[in-house]
C-alpha cells in the first residue's frame, strides 16, 4: 500500500547548527508540545542518565581495571581480523523471501537480491542493474524489452538468464506464494517472455509509460533453485543475485550475511565493480529508539538507522558518534479534504475554497517547525520528490505570513476562524519520525490565526484504514508518494485515478496526468509532472511540509556514503573501515 | 483431596472457555479486520473476498463453532504479517520470554524470601530498615526506568554485559533484574508482614516453651505458615512477570512474546494478538489452578471446607 515508496534520494542539504536562539525556541516548543509520553522518555532518560553519572563516579576507577577482561572482544578488534560490519536496524523483514516483503522490509531483504533496474544512489535516476538497456517496442508503452546483463551469478553459482527473469513475475502470481504485489502485478502485466537467453519482454495490461520505474521493485530469483526447494524453503534460504548471501535469520533478533565473493555488482553513481570491502554483515534488530543507541554507544553494533530526531543532538555531542543524513525523497505534509461537500456535522466544508487552503500553509512556520521539531536539516517540501523526473527547483515553500492567513480566511469568509469540530488533525502514530510533535505544533500555528486546532492521535494501520473510507475529516498527516514519477501514484489526491480522490481534486491535474501517461518521452513527461507540481502547489492540495530525513549513526572507523535510494538501507559497497 | 481437585480443575475448564468467548467476540466487537487488513488500493471486491476467505460473512454462531473447532485443534490461522501459522510462531518467542520470566522469578524467591524473613526478625533494627528500603525502591522504579538504567551503567558505561538481544545467561540477567525487582520486594514485604503476623501467635510461643531451637520454630512453625499469603502472590506475580515482559522485552530488544504481542498489535495481527492472549490465559489458570492445589497441600483447613462445601 505503500503511498510513500522507496524513494529516492539526494541531495544532501545542511542547514548549519542552531545557535542558542534556537534552542531557546526549542524549549518553548517542548512546553507547548509535550506530551506524556515525551514526557516520560525525557524525563526517564535524563534521570536516568543522572543517576548512572553518579554511581558512576564512584565505580569509574575501577573501570580501566574490569574493561579488558569482561568486554569479551565485543568491543576492540584489531584492524586486520576480516571485518563484518555489525548494523542495528529497526524492523526485522516479514520473510527472507522478497516477494513477501513490503517497504519496512527492505533493509533485510535488499542486500540479496537485485532488481532488473535501480535507482542512482546519488541522484536518484533509474539506472542499469540485472537489465543493461530497456525501451517500449510499441511506442505506446505497452511492450517493453530489457537486455539483461551477461555473466551474472546467482549465490548457487547458476547463471541469470531471461528465464528466471519470466519465472519471477510468473512466480509473483502464484497464489501458493502469496506475494505481498500480487494484485499489481495481475492488473499491470500481461505476461513476460524470454525472447532468448539474455533478453526479456513484458506485454502489460495496458500502455503505462512508467513501467521501468515500476520494474525497479522486483527482485530476481533463480528459477530451478526457487522451484526445487519450494515456498518455505525458500523464504528459509533465500537467494539471489545480490552483493550478500543471508546465512542466518533469527527472526526479529539477528541476520547474518557473508559477502558473495561472485558479486557482479557496479557501483551505481559511477559504473565501475565494486566488490564489498567487508566479509559480511550482521544485522540486529532493535525496534526501540533508545535501544538501538544503547548498543551503539556499547560498541555492539557498528551502525544504526533511524536515529530519533530528539536524540541528534546528544549524539552530535559524541565525538566517537558520526551522524549522516540522507533524504528519502519523501514529502510529508498535511492531506486536506478539499472533496467532501459537507463537514460531519453537516456546515459546508470550508477547505472547498482555495483561499482556506492557501491560508493553512501561510499559517505555519515550516522552517520554525523543522528547527524545533526535527533535525533541523530537513527542507521545505513543494509537494513532490526532489528527484522526480521533471521535479520543479524553482518553486519555492509557502512563507510564514499569518497576517496574509487571515487576510485570506477574511476573504473566504471565516474571518472568525474555524471551529473546533472541524479542524482536527490526525496523526498516523509513530509512523513517520516526530509527527505527532509536528502536528501539535501546526495545531499551534493555526490557532494563532483563528483556526481551533486540535490533534487526534491513531494507530498507523487503524488511520490507513479510515482515510481510505474517507472517515477523516478534515485534515492528517501522512507521508506522500515519494515515485520518480512525480505524484502520479498519489491517489490519495486526484479525482482521475478513482480508487479514493478522497483529499485532492483538480480537473487541471486530471488532464495532465492523463496526458502524462501516453507520453514515453521522459523530458516531455517530466514538463507535464513540473505543472502538476506548480498547480498542486498553488492550489495548496496539502500542507506543505518538509522532505523526509533519515538519520544515521556510526561509530568507531567505519565509513560509508550516505545517499542511499532505501530509508534504512546502508549502501553496502561503500562500507569500509579505517586503521 | 479428589474432590478438592476435580472442583477447581473444571473451575480452570471453565475459565478457558470463558477466555475463548472474550477473545471472539472482543476481535468481533472492534470492528470488520478486512478493512483494517486490505491495503487501500484494494477494491470493494477485493474486501469482499477477503471477507470470505477469512469465513467472515458466515452467520456469528457458524463463526464461534468453527472457531471452537480450531481452537481444540490448536489452529488459529496464519500470521497477517508474518505468513506463518500463528501458533508456531507464538510457541517459537515463548522460550525467550520464559527464560527470562523464570529468572526473574527465581531472583525474586532467592532474594525475597531470606529479605523478607531476615526483616520479620530484626524487626526495628538498621537492617530491617534497610531491607525495606529495598523493597520499597523496589516497587516505586518504574520497570523501563530501571531498565535503561541498568544498561547504561552495566553496558554502556561498565560494558560488562550487552545491551540487548539474546544469547548466553549474560543476555538474561539485566532484563530478568529489570523484571523480577519489583516482584522480590512484593514478596519480601508480603513475606515480612506475613512471618510477623505468625511471629506473635501462642503456638510460636507453645513451640519455644517445648524447648524448640530458634531455626527450627522459624523454619517448621513460623515459616510454613506465613508461605500461604505468600504463595496467593507469586501466583498473582507469574501474570505480573508475564505482562512486564512486553515492556522488558521493548527495552531490551528480546524476540519474546511480549515483543510480539506489541508488535502484532500495532500491524493489526489479530491471529496472533488471539494466540497470545490465550495462551497466556492458559498459562495463567495453569498457574492458578496450581496455587490453588499448592494451598490445599499446605493447608488442611482449605481442602477439608471444599469437601463440605
Amino acid at each position: 500500500m505503500e503511498v510513500e515508496d522507496r524513494g529516492a534520494a539526494l541531495t544532501k542539504h545542511q542547514r548549519g547548527h542552531r545557535g542558542t536562539k534556537g534552542a531557546d525556541v526549542d524549549h518553548l516548543r517542548l512546553g507547548l508540545s509535550i506530551d506524556r509520553r515525551l514526557w516520560l522518555k525525557v524525563v526517564g532518560f535524563e534521570a536516568a542518565g543522572f543517576a548512572v553519572n553518579v554511581i558512576v563516579g564512584g565505580l569509574r576507577t575501577h573501570e580501566a581495571e574490569a574493561q579488558p577482561a569482561s568486554t569479551r572482544g565485543r568491543s576492540s578488534r584489531s584492524p586486520n581480523e576480516a571485518a563484518v560490519v555489525r548494523i542495528g536496524i529497526a524492523n526485522d523483514a516479514q520473510s527472507g523471501d522478497g516477494a513477501l516483503t513490503g517497504g519496512g522490509s527492505w533493509p533485510v531483504t535488499a542486500y540479496v537480491y537485485n532488481s532488473l533496474l535501480q535507482r542512482n544512489s546519488k541522484n536518484g535516476r533509474l539506472s542499469p542493474c540485472l537489465a543493461t538497456s530497456w525501451k517500449a517496442t510499441d511506442n505506446t508503452g505497452r511492450i517493453w524489452d530489457y537486455e539483461l546483463r551477461h555473466g551474472v551469478k546467482f549465490h548457487d553459482g547458476t547463471e541469470l538468464t531471461a528465464e528466471d527473469v519470466a519465472f519471477t513475475y510468473q512466480r509473483l502470481l502464484d497464489p501458493a506464494v502469496r506475494a505481498t504485489r500480487m494484485a499489481d502485478v495481475k492488473r499491470q502485466v500481461e505476461k513476460v517472455e524470454a525472447l532468448d537467453r539474455y533478453k526479456v519482454r513484458f506485454t502489460l495490461t495496458k500502455p503505462d509509460v512508467t513501467w521501468p520505474s515500476i520494474s525497479s521493485s522486483e527482485f530476481i530469483v533463480p528459477k530451478a533453485y526457487a522451484q526445487r526447494v519450494g515456498v518455505a524453503g525458500f523464504a528459509a534460504k533465500p537467494i539471489g543475485t545480490g552483493p550478500f548471501m543471508m546465512k542466518s535469520r533469527d527472526i526479529n533478533n539477528r541476520i547474518v550475511y557473508e559477502s558473495f565473493k561472485d558479486y557482479w555488482g557496479t557501483d551505481a553513481s559511477t559504473g565501475l565493480p565494486v566488490v564489498p570491502a567487508v566479509s559480511g554483515a550482521e544485522l540486529r534488530v532493535l525496534p526501540e529508539s533508545e535501544t538501538r543507541i544503547s548498543p551503539l554507544l556499547a560498541e555492539e553494533v557498528d551502525i544504526i538507522v533511524n536515529v530519533p530526531a530528539s536524540a541528534v543532538k546528544r549524539l552530535e555531542a559524541d565525538k566517537r558518534v558520526t551522524l549522516q543524513f540522507s533524504e528519502t525523497g519523501q514529502p510529508l505534509g498535511i492531506l486536506v479534504n478539499s472533496q467532501a461537500a459537507k463537514t460531519p456535522g453537516g456546515d459546508p466544508n470550508p477547505y472547498r475554497d482555495r483561499r482556506v487552503r492557501q491560508a493553512l500553509n501561510y499559517a505555519i512556520d515550516i522552517h520554525a517547525i523543522i528547527k524545533t521539531s526535527l533535525t533541523g536539516r530537513e527542507r521545505p517540501s513543494t509537494g513532490a520528490n526532489p528527484a522526480a523526473i521533471g521535479f520543479d527547483s524553482e518553486l519555492q515553500a509557502y512563507p510564514y505570513d499569518p497576517g496574509k492567513a487571515k487576510a485570506l480566511l477574511k476573504q473566504a469568509g471565516y474571518a472568525n476562524g474555524i471551529k473546533e469540530e472541524n479542524a482536527i488533525i490526525y496523526n498516523p502514530g509513530d509512523r513517520w519520525p516526530q509527527s505527532r510533535d509536528v502536528c501539535q505544533a501546526i495545531a499551534g500555528y493555526l490557532q494563532n490565526v483563528g483556526i481551533k486546532a486540535s490533534v487526534q492521535d491513531l494507530e498507523y494501520s487503524t488511520a490507513a484504514a479510515l482515510l481510505n473510507q474517507k472517515k477523516l475529516f478534515p485534515m492528517c498527516y501522512w507521508g506522500q508518494n515519494s515515485s520518480l514519477e512525480t505524484i502520479l501514484q498519489a491517489d490519495y489526491f486526484w479525482t482521475n485515478p478513482g480508487v479514493r480522490g478522497v483529499y485532492m481534486g483538480n480537473p487541471e491535474i486530471d488532464a495532465l496526468l492523463a496526458q502524462a501517461r501516453k507520453t514515453i518521452d521522459e523530458k516531455a513527461r517530466g514538463k507535464l509532472y513540473a505543472k502538476m507540481q506548480r498547480i498542486f502547489l498553488e492550489d495548496a492540495g496539502d500542507i506543505f511540509l518538509n522532505i523526509a530525513l533519515y538519520v544515521y549513526a556510526t561509530r568507531g572507523a567505519w565509513r560509508w556514503e550516505p545517499g542511499t535510494s532505501n530509508a534504512g538501507e546502508i549502501p553496502m559497497w561503500s562500507v569500509t573501515r579505517g586503521g | 483431596m479428589s474432590g478438592y481437585l476435580f472442583q477447581r480443575v473444571a473451575l480452570a475448564l471453565l475459565s478457558i472457555l470463558g477466555v475463548l468467548v472474550v477473545v471472539f467476540l472482543l476481535i468481533r466487537v472492534s470492528g470488520d479486520p478486512t478493512l483494517l487488513l486490505a491495503s487501500p488500493d484494494a477494491r470493494p471486491e477485493d474486501i469482499q473476498q477477503m471477507r470470505a476467505s477469512l469465513g467472515l460473512d458466515r452467520p456469528l454462531h457458524v463463526q464461534f463453532f468453527y472457531y471452537l473447532r480450531d481452537a481444540a485443534r490448536l489452529d488459529f490461522g496464519e500470521s497477517f504479517h508474518w505468513r506463518e501459522p500463528a501458533v508456531t510462531l507464538v510457541l517459537s518467542r515463548f522460550p525467550a520470554t520464559l527464560k527470562v520470566a523464570a529468572a526473574a522469578f527465581l531472583i525474586s524467591l532467592l532474594i525475597g524470601i531470606p529479605i523478607g524473613t531476615f526483616a520479620a526478625l530484626k524487626r526495628g533494627r538498621l537492617s530491617d530498615t534497610l531491607a525495606r528500603s529495598f523493597a520499597l525502591a523496589g516497587q516505586a522504579m518504574p520497570t523501563f526506568w530501571l531498565g535503561i538504567v541498568l544498561i547504561l551503567l552495566f553496558s554502556v558505561k561498565l560494558k560488562w554485559l550487552p545491551t540487548s538481544g539474546t544469547g548466553g545467561i549474560a543476555y538474561i540477567v539485566l532484563p530478568a533484574i529489570t523484571l523480577g525487582w519489583f516482584s522480590t520486594a512484593a514478596s519480601a514485604r508480603l513475606l515480612r508482614s506475613s512471618l510477623l503476623d505468625v511471629l506473635s501467635q501462642e503456638y510460636i510461643v507453645v513451640a519455644y516453651s517445648k524447648g524448640l531451637k530458634r531455626s527450627a520454630v522459624i523454619v517448621r512453625h513460623a515459616l510454613r505458615n506465613a508461605w500461604i499469603p505468600l504463595i496467593t502472590l507469586l501466583g498473582k506475580e507469574i501474570a505480573t512477570l508475564l505482562s512486564g515482559s512486553a515492556l522488558v522485552e521493548t527495552v531490551f530488544a528480546i524476540p519474546g512474546v511480549g515483543q510480539l504481542a506489541v508488535q502484532a498489535v500495532f500491524a493489526r495481527d489479530y491471529p496472533v494478538v488471539q494466540t497470545i492472549v490465550i495462551f497466556t490465559s492458559l498459562m495463567l489458570v495453569t498457574a492458578n489452578l496450581l496455587v490453588d492445589l499448592a494451598y490445599g497441600l499446605l493447608d488442611p483447613r482449605i481442602r477439608l471446607s471444599a469437601k463440605g462445601a
